[in-house]
């Protein structure tokens, strides 16, 4: 039933056109047969009253006959009277000659309908009465007297032209009747032979009709038994994608009631088909329509659906057992030769509904992570502002009040306390220096990071003048390569330049000819920065240690430094999702080389992390 | 505008308070009011409190203004000088530890003429504010009140 849906808008105009045909074909016989019938029924009548006429003059012919033969037989009765005058032909004639009368009436009655022939009898009547009275005289003379034979003679030959005239005229009547007998047989003849044709025509022309009929009607059965097992084959194809999709599938009518149901419905409500069908949709969806906020009272369903999918309305179901299960209902309305239906993808949201308070909850204690996060930060902020100012008031003061012991008793101290005051002073500035770059090293951890684009060789050029005017003495061999662009913080880039090429400078300070190269590699896509010195470089015994805060490879004596550079640089590239390294021979120089990927780099290496 | 030239200096510690006018007055015979706390500072500037007496017209030729103070901080004490029509022209120089950019920034946006910060070296911080002494009260030519 529900799937007749799914062609029915093809199928249905062939089907009546078809229907159409036949119903027109069925009364087009009807109507062939009604004209044969009428017709025949005509030509059949026409035929029996052609018949009837021709039967009519057949009679009009005996008539004729019979007075012919009756006025014959009236005179030979006479002549034997005349010539015997044996009474005994006498009475015979008498009862002929009444005879003729009787059979001319019957002739005039025949004929009464043909004018001429009524003329004929109107001639013949005086005929026969002249004859009649020939025969009467001759037979008075013989009662009278003896046999006359000249005087008989005499009266029959007074009545000779009468016989004639009278022989005449029904000779012609006899003529007339069988011309018009002719006649009529031809005319029955051609009715007959007209009446025949008719049947048979028509009989030929219903038997075709019949054919054709038989013919639509079959192909008629023949197109619905395909179309019926398309349809069959559609319902199958319907069930099919109905039963193995994922969702459960509910389709109500124009009621909501429910109509169809499939599998996953039924493990989804617990409800089998059966009890469902026809039962009303709130049974499962209470909610549906209050929440849907359409009015059930003016025809609620239909102003539901509106062109279109409704996807994604969340609702609660009520399995069989009365338990409530989180749902999501896609509605989506089907036009059908039964009216308006609606089909409901129903999905079971309980998971999604679990993962999504899961990742609510997660998302919460990552908020509260960052807000405690923020706190440190903050405390982290107050602290290292404290360091700066608070650590390094108290130094000053170290080195302040024995600046003063050592001027205000300039020549009156010996040479150890000089030289002790100078140490407690010494010990205090680099005191100072620490907490000045630990405070840097803090700063780069958690300063803002700004990506922008950054001219790295300008920017070394400059980190390069800025020595050589602290070093104007120095005869330091600078190649810097042109065009350097990165993506970086310029602030913070700018202080590993700072490191890294003050390092160079003053690693390489002992050499006579002290040599720096600033540039960059290509490796498998890589682009690797690097600081070459041709400086005392270190031992790669102790390359571990080499980053590390407070790490120092050399004596302070020999270079100073508080070994909190490096571990600066390695920070800030970290920052940046890039890698430094180092490689070095005593004696003959180090390279330091780092790079610095694009933000999305950054991204797919954390990713992958 | 007196002969001699005042400075004013705002320090709560007496170890950078003794330094400071130290190296204040080697260099010259310059008379240096030393004000321990912001509110203080306010007080003499304004001529209220403790200064009730004192003539608001007689203005220091320079104030060196620490930052980290008790009662009220240098922020808020430069803020509130800058911010009168009596002080706002008066020349002041942040002099202090911190080197922290939201303390520079906040400085100059608060209308600072100079920001030094003090050295841990003697050496260095003597040198610093001898140069101070001779550019605010020898090069520089103040506002005329």
């Amino acid at each position: 039933m529900i799937s007749a849906i799914a062609d029915s808008s093809e199928a249905r105009p062939t089907i009546l056109s078809l229907e159409r045909q036949v119903t027109l074909g069925f009364a087009a016989a009807v109507v062939m047969l009604l004209v044969v019938g009428v017709v025949s029924y005509n030509s059949i009548s026409r035929f029996i009253v052609d018949s009837f006429w021709s039967r009519h003059t057949y009679e009009v012919l005996g008539a004729i006959h019979a007075l012919h033969e009756t006025t014959l037989e009236a005179e030979s009765y006479t002549r034997a009277y005349v010539i015997s005058g044996n009474r005994h032909y006498l009475d015979s004639d008498r009862a002929t000659v009444l005879m003729i009368d009787s059979r001319l009436f019957a002739l005039q009655s025949l004929t009464s309908d043909n004018s001429s022939q009524a003329r004929r009898i109107k001639i013949l009547r005086p005929l026969l009465a002249k004859k009649i009275d020939v025969m009467q005289r001759q037979c008075q003379l013989r009662e009278s007297s003896a046999f006359d034979l000249a005087a008989a003679m005499a009266i029959a030959e007074s009545g000779f032209d009468a016989t004639y005239q009278m022989r005449q005229v029904l000779t012609d009547m006899e003529a007339e009747e069988n011309r018009l007998l002719a006649r009529r047989r031809l005319e029955n003849e051609n009715s007959g032979r007209r009446a025949i044709l008719f049947i048979k025509s028509s009989a030929g022309l219903t038997l075709v009709l019949l054919t054709i009929a038989g013919v639509v009607i079959h192909r008629t059965i023949a197109a619905r038994t395909r179309s019926e097992a398309a349809l069959r084959a559609s319902d199958t194809m319907f069930r099919g994608l109905i039963e193995g999709a994922p969702d459960a599938m509910v389709i109500v009518n124009e009621k909501s009631g429910i109509e169809f149901f499939n599998a996953q419905a039924e493990a989804l409500f617990g409800y089998t088909v059966q009890e469902l069908r026809g039962q009303p949709i709130e049974l499962i969806i209470p909610q549906r329509y209050e929440t849907n906020q359409i009015d059930q009272t003016n025809g609620g369903f239909a102003s539901m659906v509106v062109p279109g999918t409704r996807v994604g309305r969340e609702l609660v179901g009520i399995r069989k057992d009365g338990a409530e299960i989180p749902i999501e209902i896609s509605l989506s309305p089907i036009k059908t030769p039964l009216g308006l239906r609606v089909s409901n993808a129903i999905r079971d949201v309980t998971r999604r509904k679990q993962e999504e308070q899961a990742l609510k909850n997660l998302n919460a204690a990552l908020e509260v992570r960052t807000a405690q996060l923020e706190v440190a930060n903050k405390e982290l902020e107050s602290f290292s502002y404290s360091v700066s100012h608070d650590l390094r008031a108290p130094l000053r003061s170290i080195d302040g009040f024995s600046q003063a012991i050592l001027e205000d008793n300039a020549g009156k101290l010996d040479d150890e306390s000089e030289d002790n005051l100078r140490r407690v002073r010494a010990s205090s500035q680099k005191m100072g220096h620490l907490i000045d770059d630990l405070l840097n090293l803090a700063r780069v951890s958690r300063a803002d990071m700004n990506r922008e684009s950054v001219d790295v060789s300008k920017m070394a050029r400059e980190v390069i003048d800025d020595l050589r005017a602290t070093n104007p003495d120095s005869n330091a061999e600078i190649s810097i390569a042109d065009g350097l662009i990165a993506e970086a913080d310029p602030r913070l880039l700018r202080v590993v330049l700072t490191n890294l090429l003050s390092n160079a400078w003053k690693f390489t300070a002992t050499r006579p000819t002290p040599r720096i190269e600033f540039g960059c590699t290509s490796e498998g896509g890589e682009t690797q920065y690097f600081v070459r010195d041709n400086g005392v470089g270190f031992d790669m015994t102790y390359v571990g240690k080499l980053f590390g805060a407070f790490q120092r490879l050399h004596a302070m004596a020999e270079f100073p430094g508080t070994g909190v550079g490096l571990a600066t640089v390695q920070r800030i590239i970290h920052r940046h999702g890039g890698r430094v390294w180092a490689d070095a021979e005593l004696q003959v120089g180090a390279t330091f080389r780092f790079t610095l990927p694009s933000p999305e780099q950054h991204f797919e290496l954390l990713k992958a992390a | 505008m007196s002969e001699k030239k005042t400075i004013l200096l705002v320090e709560d510690n007496p170890d950078d308070e003794k330094l400071t006018l130290r190296a204040l007055t080697r260099n010259s015979m310059n008379q240096v009011i030393v004000a321990r706390d912001g509110v203080e500072a306010l007080e003499y500037l304004f001529c209220t409190g403790a200064h009730a007496g004192r003539d608001v017209k007689d203005q220091p030729t320079v104030v060196l203004l620490d930052l980290k103070l008790p009662k009220l901080d240098g922020l808020e004490v430069l803020r509130q000088l800058r911010s009168d029509d009596r002080t706002k022209r008066i020349p002041i120089v942040i002099l202090t530890s911190s080197k922290e950019e939201q303390d520079l920034m906040k400085s100059y946006s608060h209308g600072v003429n100079s920001y030094i910060r003090k050295p841990v070296d003697f050496n260095q911080f003597m040198e610093a504010v001898r140069q101070l002494g001779l550019y605010w009260l020898v090069l520089n030519e103040t506002s005329p009140a």
